[in-house]
């Protein structure tokens, strides 16, 4: 054990990163007091530090504005979409990775780099031709344009880093090819998929513009809960705030929980 | 986890063609959210289409002529470029920045990336909405520091020429930690007894950064540049909650524009003619990149 536990240099560098994350997360500890203020305290300037408590504001979030129920239409559809995008990404990333298919992989980033606007226009006439506005296997259906071809995109960075020899070996002692994907690869790739379902259940909870083309009244998703306030007249600033509050905190615990497995993701296919 | 999948290995024809059967998954999905779609908006993009209105009639190219005449679609081109352009030069500068700091070596300083990772997880339309919050015209704190100096409060979102610059510091907050992430994963791989050799030849931190740094660090700088543009483009949300649109359209995206044209002008017809020439630009981006 050494002698001393930060050196005097260490103590310079995290002074200087204590300011730099404090004015970096200001927009955080600026709206997370406001939540507490009442009305009259959060419309001026200059805004204080010091104001009266109160809780009314969640008391609203979860009586006027249905915050728990959206909360959970949320939830439905991105484990909903996680699941369908770890289902195809392993498939689609295996036979990618091990027969070496460019033109897959044109096409997955084709699908990365179209934007969403442009396929929900479509979507939301097909939907509602097949009534599937407003309903939750819809929005689950709609998200996996998120969730599948990040999927792809990262389980092929992971299989390609299992050596083939490990499955060249299986295939001589009489195992499929189909079984070696799932007794070898499957097994190895689990920190990927991990990885993976974390990256994209993080997409899809984040995701809005779907659900203000596809969702109505009972299917809202979170995020769209907080647009709820921008249409009327007088914004309730200290509602939204109570808002992001609980939305952000389970977001928060998210992040230190996996926070090397959401790097790993976002790294994904340039692993060494 | 025990999968019932004996019946697959077991079928000859499913081994063989494995290359195409795992694909069966991919294909329903995409099949149905993708390829139907874009072939949709190509063909819809021929007719005269009123959301809910009319009937679907054929116009051929009328859609695409009327294009460059339109304002609001050249300057929605224009905007999406500028704002993708101006956040990702500055979200290179503060994400070398931050990855520059948290690089050197001092304990506990995984709080930090932590810390800092944090406006990236976060839902964009809670962003939107509380840097809103801070550039109000009334309260912002955002608008009104200035005032300490003695001058009008800025009136970051009611202002034309404002009103991109204020949408860009927000998603260069939100985005930043992105390129940190990659770029600090880029200045772990370097080797240091280069810099040990070039401060024995008498080199400053100035001139090891310019000359060292960056030049190692390009491929990487490359990858945050693609993936961060990429997304750029798509930016829908934050700037919805914030302007929808902008006064008077002047923070119109691309995207926006798409969006507004279809629901709430139900200009179906149209608006897919614009999304094609959306797709058909951003198809052009990414091609640019697979080239180089």
């Amino acid at each position: 054990m050494n002698r001393t536990f930060l050196k005097r240099k260490d103590i310079r560098w995290h002074f200087i990163m204590v300011v730099i994350s404090i004015v970096y997360l200001a927009p955080f500890i600026y709206t997370f007091t406001n939540a507490f203020k009442p009305r009259t305290a959060v419309e001026i300037y200059p805004p204080s530090l010091f104001f009266d408590f109160t809780l009314k504001h969640f008391v609203d979030a979860l009586k006027i504005y249905n915050l728990h129920k959206n909360i959970i239409n949320s939830l439905k559809i991105a484990l909903g979409a996680t699941g369908l995008g770890l289902l195809c990404g392993t498939f689609s990333a295996y036979v990618i990775s091990r027969y070496r298919q460019r033109w897959m992989k044109i096409f997955i980033i084709f699908t990365m780099v179209v934007p969403y606007m442009v396929c929900l226009l479509p979507l939301f006439l097909m939907f509602q031709r097949l009534n599937l506005i407003n309903s939750i296997p819809g929005l689950i259906l709609a998200h996996t344009f998120i969730t599948v071809p990040q999927s792809v995109w990262i389980l092929t960075g992971f299989i390609d880093g299992v050596p083939p020899e490990l499955e060249y070996s299986a295939w001589i002692d009489g195992c499929s090819r189909v079984g070696s994907f799932f007794r070898i690869i499957l097994p190895l790739i689990k920190p990927g998929l991990v990885a993976t379902a974390v990256l994209s259940f993080m997409l899809s909870w984040n995701n809005f513009n779907i659900a203000l083309v596809l969702a109505h009244s009972e299917t809202m998703t979170a995020p769209y809960t907080i647009y709820h306030f921008v249409s009327f007249e007088m914004i309730d600033w200290g509602g939204f705030s109570a808002i992001v509050i609980l939305l952000t905190i389970p977001t928060i615990f998210f992040v230190i929980a996996t926070q090397k497995h959401l790097i790993r993701g976002f790294m994904g296919g340039y692993e060494k | 986890m025990k999968i019932k999948v004996s019946f697959l290995k077991e079928k000859e024809w499913v081994n063989k063609y494995v290359r195409f059967v795992f694909h069966i998954p991919t294909f329903i999905t995409l099949g149905v959210v993708v390829l139907v779609p874009v072939s949709v908006i190509i063909y819809l993009s021929f007719t005269s289409y009123q959301l809910g209105l009319t009937g679907i009639q054929w116009i051929g190219l009328e859609n695409y002529l009327r294009l460059p005449y339109d304002e609001r679609f050249v300057n929605a081109i224009w905007h999406s470029f500028y704002f993708v352009g101006g956040a990702l030069f500055l979200e290179l500068l503060l994400g070398m920045g931050f990855a520059l700091l948290l690089n050197n070596n001092f304990r506990g300083r995984a709080i930090y990336r932590i810390l800092l990772l944090l406006p990236m997880m976060s839902i964009p339309t809670a962003i939107g909405m509380a840097w809103r919050m801070m550039y109000n015209r009334s309260f912002g704190v955002l608008s009104h520091f200035v005032t300490l100096f003695g001058l009008q409060p800025i009136p970051w979102l009611s202002s034309a020429q404002l009103t991109i610059p204020a949408l860009i510091i927000v998603d260069v907050w939100h985005w930043s930690p992105f390129v940190m992430i990659i770029l600090l994963a880029g200045l772990h791989s370097l080797p240091t007894i280069i810099y040990e050799a070039a401060a024995i030849d008498g080199a400053s931190k100035r001139r090891q950064f310019l000359y060292l740094t960056l030049p190692l660090m390009k491929s990487y700088i490359i990858i945050a540049v693609v993936l961060r543009g990429i997304l750029a483009f798509k930016t829908f949300d934050k700037v919805w909650v914030m302007t929808q649109g902008g006064p008077n359209f002047a923070s119109e995206l691309l995207n926006v524009y798409l969006y507004t044209t279809a629901f709430l002008y139900f200009n179906f017809g149209y608006a897919c003619a614009v999304g094609v020439i959306f797709l058909g630009i951003m198809t052009t981006l990414v091609l640019l990149r697979i080239r180089t």
